[in-house]
């Protein structure tokens, strides 16, 4: 870093090094990698027993030997074919029981045997009637789960009646009529906006776009926690007359500040590529077709509240420790932060819904709100303009230099106060105006 | 004569409405061990704050190795402060090589010199142990050998052997001792008096922020003029001197205050007349100690 006073650069090597080797950071940067690559295997399996599950569900519902709803109560059913309409291939493959009469079927029905016996007359193919045999004794919510059974057994017919044919694409989407992915148009009209957005996509956009929040909201506390104890630290120890004797307060703080930025970004570095890795994996086993896209100017706009919020919540860390007496205040002091940092995730749902609600307008604009506040209404849906981003972004790296330039004025001070905190209002403007 | 290593003058500083340091001039020469003396609260750490610019006078001046204190000098400068400690996680030797280089030596010369320095004091297998976890006086000479890594030309210690065993203390001061010897300049605040005695030629000592004395300590001694003698003699103590004020010492020593009447020569005149040989007899000079106690408490009493 040639350029910079030595100083600053021993001090800045020194703190990095402290950074990289503190629990937490290793703790944070290696947890989130594993959890990540985890959870590749992890939604697969998860996805693949909720698979099974419904699959069991409809297994079980048409077997006679099991299975029970939400609701505790049983249900089964079988089948009678005088009209031959299932070819016999299609019927050897289903695990729903098949009777030989109706009067088989009947009586089975009688004795609890299974619930319900469909009966596919004679004239099945013309008027599509199927007769429908069941009782109302000890059947608790019957009619739900006989909705349940008729809407299994024809899912089984469409099958069997179809059986071993081959048919146009058109024929076999009539069989399977697709699902539906729903579009947001919620835009003013005449837009030159596409035609909307993926609800799905837009949900996995806000997703990721929270987890940046997160994110930084970890980072902040793990960086920013260090920071904190480490001038308190120095304070109390008195190992700051020494430092200071060879730096300037500035040189000494803009070193650490730098050392916990660079950390900070390479936390996060980490966190990006593996989540480059892991979620198109993650989303690959949803059952849908959604992808992880951000647009190009999501992501710049992210990076930029990333890292000047990291920035300036590490200046307000270094404030904090410069004010405190003692490390184990810093301690309970640093949980300001994850406050400040973590007040924009709590209103979560308010952006979900409301994204350009008032009071989430004002947190926008406000310092220490405002990087995780933007991530979250961009990914809320916010009409947010670049003018505001930038207005509001510009305010996050004014705050940290303007934070910075405090530290600096209360470390001068603070270094004095051996066992004293600068907590008044009083006091901190006296620090800040250089009163000893 | 070559400049002193640091010279202050006038020196003031208020911290609200109340001087801390008020009007403290003295000066620290080339290669001597400089004894800066007070009681608690007298405004030592603050005088030394200031000669290092971690603090500003309000008024006075500061010269310090022919400069202002500024960062640059400063890295001509070992300093110790008062109420040590270190960064309890990090290993001695990383914390030894960070000061070493702050003061401008490369890594390796940082870390070969820290290694020599614990080995001088008994520390060399502790050297990779956190901090945290050695004993009090061991972080004290680990942050010793952290203010005079970089062989300082001038060395300031605040109260460098407050908290350390008696061993210890003259281990720290065959050090000090060493540091003068290869050339650098010493100062050291105290308010233990026999350390100063041992190891100082010049002193200062100011009170609630007054300088009260300031210069060579054996002439302060004499200045002050004797106060008692001291007789060591082939006898008892002569029937004429059996009313003046006395005490035994060890070694068969008497010590007669001169009062009442009683002056040298007519105490050495009654062993003379009673016929008694004298094998010793001096004026006792008073004690650095009895010294910083009647200044300080006249100081007190005048204010």
């Amino acid at each position: 870093m040639p350029g910079l006073p030595y100083e600053l650069r021993i001090i800045f090597a020194e703190e990095f090094r402290r950074q990289i080797r503190n629990k937490g950071f290793m703790f944070f940067t290696v947890v989130i990698l594993v959890g990540m690559i985890a959870a590749i295997p992890v939604t697969g399996f998860v996805v693949g027993l909720f698979e099974d599950a419904q699959d069991e569900a409809i297994t079980s519902a048409t077997t006679p030997e099991s299975t029970s709803d939400e609701g505790g109560a049983e249900y089964t059913f079988g089948y009678y074919d005088p009209a031959g309409v299932l070819p016999d291939a299609a019927k050897s493959e289903s695990p729903i029981r098949e009777f030989g009469s109706k009067e088989e079927g009947v009586e089975a029905v009688r004795s609890g045997e299974i619930d319900t016996l469909f009966v596919l007359p004679a004239d099945y193919i013309e008027s599509g009637r199927i007769e429908d045999y069941w009782t109302t004794r000890d059947r608790g919510p019957i009619w739900d789960n006989n909705g349940d059974a008729e809407w299994q057994f024809r899912a089984f017919l469409k099958e069997a009646l179809v059986y071993g044919r081959e048919f146009p694409p058109s024929v076999n989407r009539a069989f399977d009529t697709g699902y539906f992915e729903q579009f947001d148009v919620a835009g003013e009209a005449g837009d030159d906006e596409e035609s909307g957005t993926s609800v799905a996509q837009g949900l996995v956009e806000l997703t990721a776009l929270v987890l940046f929040g997160v994110l930084l909201m970890i980072a902040v506390m793990t960086g920013g926690g260090t920071v904190i104890r480490s001038i308190a630290e120095e304070k109390e120890t008195r190992m700051v007359e020494m430092l200071i004797t060879s730096a300037s307060p500035m040189s000494i703080l803009t070193g650490k500040l730098s050392a916990v930025v660079l950390a900070g970004l390479i936390h996060i570095a980490v966190w990006i590529l593996v989540g480059a890795f892991a979620t198109p994996a993650i989303l690959d086993q949803l059952p849908t077709d959604v992808e992880l896209t951000i647009s190009t100017r999501s992501l710049v706009i992210v990076s930029f509240c990333f890292v000047l919020g990291y920035i300036l919540f590490s200046a307000f860390s270094m404030f904090i420790g410069t004010v405190v007496s003692s490390s184990a205040e810093g301690q309970r002091q640093s949980g300001l932060l994850s406050v400040l940092v973590g007040l924009p995730v709590w209103l979560v749902g308010l952006v979900v819904n409301i994204p350009d609600f008032i009071v989430l307008k004002v947190l926008t604009y406000i310092p220490f709100t405002a990087p995780t506040m933007i991530m979250m209404r961009l990914g809320g849906g916010s009409e947010l303009s670049n003018a505001e981003i930038a207005t509001a972004l510009a305010i996050v790296a004014l705050s940290a230099v303007v934070m910075t330039w405090i530290a600096a004025r209360t470390f001068s001070v603070g270094i004095l106060l051996s066992g004293q905190s600068i907590t008044s209002p009083r006091s901190l403007v006296a620090a800040i105006r250089g009163a000893e | 004569m070559p400049e002193p290593v640091l010279l202050i003058d006038g020196l003031t500083k208020t911290f609200g409405s109340k001087k801390v340091v008020n009007d403290v001039s003295f000066d620290v020469r080339l290669g001597e061990m400089f004894g800066f003396l007070g009681p608690n609260g007298s405004g030592k750490t603050t005088t030394i704050r200031m000669c290092l610019g971690i603090i500003r006078q309000n008024s006075g001046s500061i010269r310090i190795l022919g400069s202002r204190p500024e960062r640059e000098i400063l890295k001509s400068v070992g300093y110790l402060p008062e109420e040590r400690g270190l960064t309890k996680k990090v290993r001695v030797t990383e914390i030894l090589r960070f000061l070493g280089r702050l003061k401008g030596m490369s890594g390796a010369a940082a870390e070969k010199r820290a290694l020599e320095l614990l080995e001088r004091v008994n520390l060399y297998e502790h050297r990779d142990k956190r901090v945290e976890s050695l004993s009090r006086g061991m972080t004290q000479f680990v942050q010793f050998i952290g203010a005079i890594i970089h062989d300082p030309d001038f060395i300031i210690l605040d109260e460098p052997f407050s908290g350390l065993d008696p061993l210890n203390v003259e281990l720290m001061k065959e050090l000090l001792t060493e540091r003068q010897k290869a050339g650098a300049s010493v100062m050291f605040s105290t308010h233990i008096m026999s350390d100063v005695e041992e190891l100082c030629e010049r002193v200062a000592l100011i009170s609630d922020s007054r300088m009260l004395l300031f210069g060579d300590l054996a002439e302060i001694k004499r200045q002050r003029g004797a106060n008692s003698v001291h007789v060591q003699a082939k006898g008892d103590i002569p029937t004429a001197l059996a009313n003046a004020r006395h005490e035994s010492l060890p070694g068969g020593v008497v010590d007669y205050a001169i009062d009442d009447g009683w002056t040298p020569e007519s105490i050495l005149r009654a062993y003379l007349d009673a016929g008694i040989e004298v094998e010793r007899f001096e004026l006792a000079l008073p004690s650095l100690n009895d010294i910083f106690v009647e200044e300080v408490s006249h100081a007190r009493a005048a204010v």
